[in-house]
């Protein structure tokens, strides 16, 4: 025994013990967040010199404390200046809070922007610690906070949560995932039972193997298929085909009629494709419309014969198509697809490797199908396409519900060198699908960077059921609107509600006819069937000339005048016209006072952001233009139109000025 | 939501006290002083990785984010994309509209004054009537947005002429 050693280290032990217990409270006496305190304090002695409103504040920890959120946030201990817009250009931890729709006292900062609200340094407050699994989210990144109390697609003021969620939507990705909110009516791609009837062999097999090269906006994600993969699933979709022998006879005869249609006849087809505004859905390398896909090199995808008896009736090879159906005549029918067989070409394409391709696609023998079908059920491609014999149920890929507050130790992140976050973790999954293992089957979308941290805010916006009710903003009543009759058959045959709106349902890219028959005359409505013009020049999407027989025109109007009416709106102001000194105010309020000119076109002066007002009484009644100027946002919430604050008065003189305007040349043509 | 003052016995959470008043003097000195390593040793991202947070341009926070998407239907029509006053409608406007991002703009006007335009527009303030008030259709807080939006738009326009000057004494040379 050495007892004199033992003893003399255990004395050394002892005394230090003593020295660290009587340190360790001096750490409370001076912590971080009272030096900061005291910093800001100095801060706000020489702001104040400056002129600012910048007080001190009392020495102590601060908090927020929300029970029902289960918040207790200390973070004003040291972000003293949160709420002082004096302080927006202070520098950090004193920075004021940019403005958002919320009071800081009513939810506090660890509902948006996460992080461990109860700690008391930085380190760990901010949640850089071990685990503390939900760090503070990167600023950009709070914004996906937003839409977790407020669901709906395009929550207001949250952009990036709506974009991410437009990119959500565009992508389709509820086709496979289950994502609250989202769900599909139907399937997003094209019934491909008949797919062998509609494309040409060496298309498909492009298609497959890089859609983007063949369409940089394609909606059809990047499997990222091997060559093989793609010439086996080519083989296998080919023979799926709904025509008889007899009528593919038929369709082959047909293509040689297309291919060796004269010049007139294509010139014919051209001249209707434009004036029949195609290009409003249907972009040409990439310019136009989005709503169909782009047809530049449509020639080199599908079949003459197909094409022609697409154009007779969308919906009876689709049902579910957004096409409308045409008004059009057997000799319009093969003129435009002549058109299309010889224009619409992909002059990039090379015939040698054409034939390359075609080698390559096997014989769909017994094992070539059977690989086929393997192929189309591993990479879930019957969740998107509808194809017999491939039924679907439940979801293909993972539940996504609560995505946005997943444990990171439940995450894969394969061999990557990434940051162990979840953020980091979406974001590259969204960049490189399947980085995190190869045997992921997730297809690439191709999102930009800005594109990748849109959808990525919106997946943390999913965080399950971790907010009470009563903090959730009251959800609108679901619009209805269910038409039936000929009004209803004309909605369906020309498809009116894929660019147009009735009680809030339809779509957005054309203007809501919810009033209609309030704001504009019967007469200029049907003439604007038979030849709609450009009202508002600055759109990509105009009006098509859809061909309407006088019937339905007939049955579309007197549906307006009757139904889509609203009763507050009068339809004439003026019992007799307007006396001249009135019209003359109201045109010196219209270019001096308020320069409406700016927006508006008359008599070919001034700007185009509005319709130009040129005989603008055969248009609409006066009762919608007054209404109109005294409040644009009652009508189109979203409107350009600036609401001016017209008085009665004013907005009186205002319409009997535009009421007297003659129509530009005389005509109601217009441009276009 | 109240303030309520902190609790007294806050929970012991620093690992530093936790282990000094667990174990000896001996596990203090080990310890080796406050801080710990354990969350400072992020592993270094793989350079082919991309970047959640990285970009060579600022990323959009959110009154810039929010304004963009005002300026874009709102503004964009007469300012341009750039701010610069060459919208499409611009051609038509006599007088033109003003360039958001001269060094006028950048240095000179407050964000109070730029409200202050947009809310009432250019006619009550001495300026041009085609300039009109937003403060009926815009929110306090949306005009809010907008403002920090152009602020964004005048430090690109300046950085972008910092370059382009460097550019220009690199080829002088």
């Amino acid at each position: 025994m050495a007892p004199l050693r033992l003893w003399l280290a255990f004395a050394i032990a002892s005394v230090l013990m003593f020295l660290a217990l009587a340190i360790s409270p001096v750490r409370h006496v001076f912590p971080e967040w009272k030096s900061i305190q005291k910093q800001y304090n100095q801060l706000a002695a020489e702001r104040y010199k400056m002129g600012q409103d910048v007080r001190p504040v009392e020495i102590g920890l601060r908090q927020l404390w929300n029970p029902d959120l289960g918040v207790v946030d200390r973070c004003t201990t040291c972000h003293l200046g949160i709420d002082n817009p004096e302080l927006r250009d202070a520098p950090e931890p004193f920075r004021a809070h940019p403005t958002t729709p919320h009071r800081l006292e009513e939810i506090g900062c660890t509902v948006c922007h996460r992080g461990q609200g109860r700690a008391t340094t930085t380190e760990a407050a901010h949640g850089a610690t071990k685990h503390w699994e939900s760090p503070m989210l990167p600023s950009f990144y709070v914004s996906g906070s937003c839409g977790s109390c407020h669901r709906e697609r395009k929550p207001p003021e949250t952009y990036t949560v709506a974009s991410g969620r437009r990119l959500i939507q565009e992508a389709n990705c509820a086709a496979c995932h289950k994502i609250p909110g989202f769900s599909l009516e139907r399937k997003p791609g094209p019934d491909l039972s008949d797919i062998g009837d509609k494309v040409r062999p060496e298309w498909l097999y492009r298609w497959l193997k890089s859609p983007f090269d063949y369409l940089p906006e394609s909606k059809m994600p990047d499997f990222h298929l091997s060559e093989s993969e793609a010439a086996v699933l080519t083989s296998y979709l080919l023979t799926f085909k709904k025509k008889s022998p007899e009528e593919a006879a038929a369709g082959r005869q047909w293509e040689q009629a297309l291919l060796n249609a004269s010049d007139e006849e294509i010139e014919f087809g051209e001249t209707r494709y434009r004036e029949l505004r195609c290009v409003s859905c249907h972009a040409q390398e990439g310019r136009g419309g989005k709503l169909g896909p782009d047809l530049g090199k449509v020639a080199s995808k599908v079949q003459p014969a197909w094409l022609v008896s697409w154009l007779e009736n969308p919906r009876e090879h689709y049902p579910d198509s957004i096409m409308p159906q045409y008004g059009l005549t057997e000799r319009e029918k093969k003129s435009i697809a002549a058109y299309m067989v010889s224009e619409l070409v992909d002059y990039d394409a090379d015939p040698d490797e054409d034939d390359k391709i075609l080698e390559l696609i096997p014989e769909p023998d017994r094992a070539v199908m059977a690989e086929g079908e393997e192929l189309f059920r591993q990479y879930g491609c019957a969740y998107c396409h509808a194809l017999t014999g491939h039924e679907v149920r439940g979801e293909f890929g993972a539940d996504l519900s609560e995505i946005g507050v997943k444990d990171i130790d439940q995450l894969d992140f394969g061999n990557t060198k990434i940051e162990r976050s979840l953020v980091q973790w979406l974001y590259t999954k969204m960049k490189i699908p399947r980085i995190f293992s190869p045997d992921l089957r997730m297809p690439d979308y191709h999102f930009s960077d800005e594109e990748a941290r849109q959808v990525t805010a919106a997946l943390l916006s999913l965080t399950g059921d971790n907010i009470p009710p009563k903090y959730l903003p009251p959800s609108p009543d679901p619009p209805s609107y269910s038409p039936s009759g000929p009004f209803n058959r004309i909605l369906e045959k020309y498809q009116c509600l894929s660019c147009h709106s009735i009680r809030g349902v339809g779509g957005e890219i054309a203007p809501d006819l919810t009033r209609e028959g309030s704001m504009a005359k019967p007469e200029w409505i049907a003439r604007y069937f038979e030849l709609p013009y450009t009202l508002r020049p600055i759109m990509t999407e105009r009006m098509p000339i859809l061909g309407l027989t006088r019937e339905e025109i007939e049955t579309a109007v007197s549906y307006f005048q009757l139904v889509l009416v609203d009763d507050s709106i009068p339809r004439e102001i003026f019992l007799s016209p307007p006396d001249r000194s009135m019209v003359e105010t109201g045109r010196r309020l219209f270019y001096e006072k308020y320069g409406c000119q700016a927006c508006h076109q008359v008599n070919q002066q001034g700007g185009y952001v509005g319709p130009p007002l040129d005989g603008v009484r055969n248009r609409l009644y006066s009762g919608y233009i007054y209404e109109w100027l005294l409040n644009p946002q009652r009508f189109i919430p979203e409107t350009i139109d600036p609401n001016q604050g017209l008085t009665p008065e004013e907005a009186r003189a205002i319409t009997a000025f535009l009421y007297g305007l003659p129509p530009a040349g005389g005509s109601q043509g217009g441009s276009r | 939501m109240t303030h309520r003052p902190a609790p007294s016995h806050r929970a012991v959470s620093n690992p530093v006290v936790r282990a000094l008043l667990a174990g000896g003097a001996a596990l203090m000195l080990a310890c080796g002083g406050p801080g710990g390593g354990g969350a400072s040793a992020a592993e270094t991202p793989a350079e082919t990785a991309p970047e959640a947070t990285q970009e060579s341009a600022p990323l959009m926070q959110f009154e810039e984010a929010n304004g963009f998407e005002i300026y874009q239907r709102y503004c964009l029509v007469c300012h341009g994309e750039l701010g610069e006053g060459d919208g499409f409608n611009a051609f038509n406007l006599d007088p033109k509209p003003r360039s958001l991002v001269d060094d006028y703009m950048r240095t000179r006007v407050s964000d109070r004054e730029l409200t202050e335009v947009i809310r009432l527009g250019g006619r009550k303030r001495g300026r041009s009537p085609l300039m009109p008030p937003w403060g009926r259709t815009l929110g306090d807080r949306q005009i809010r947005y907008v403002v920090s939006y152009i602020r964004l738009l005048q430090r690109k326009a300046q950085a972008a002429a910092e370059t382009s000057g460097e550019e220009a004494a690199e080829t002088g040379q």
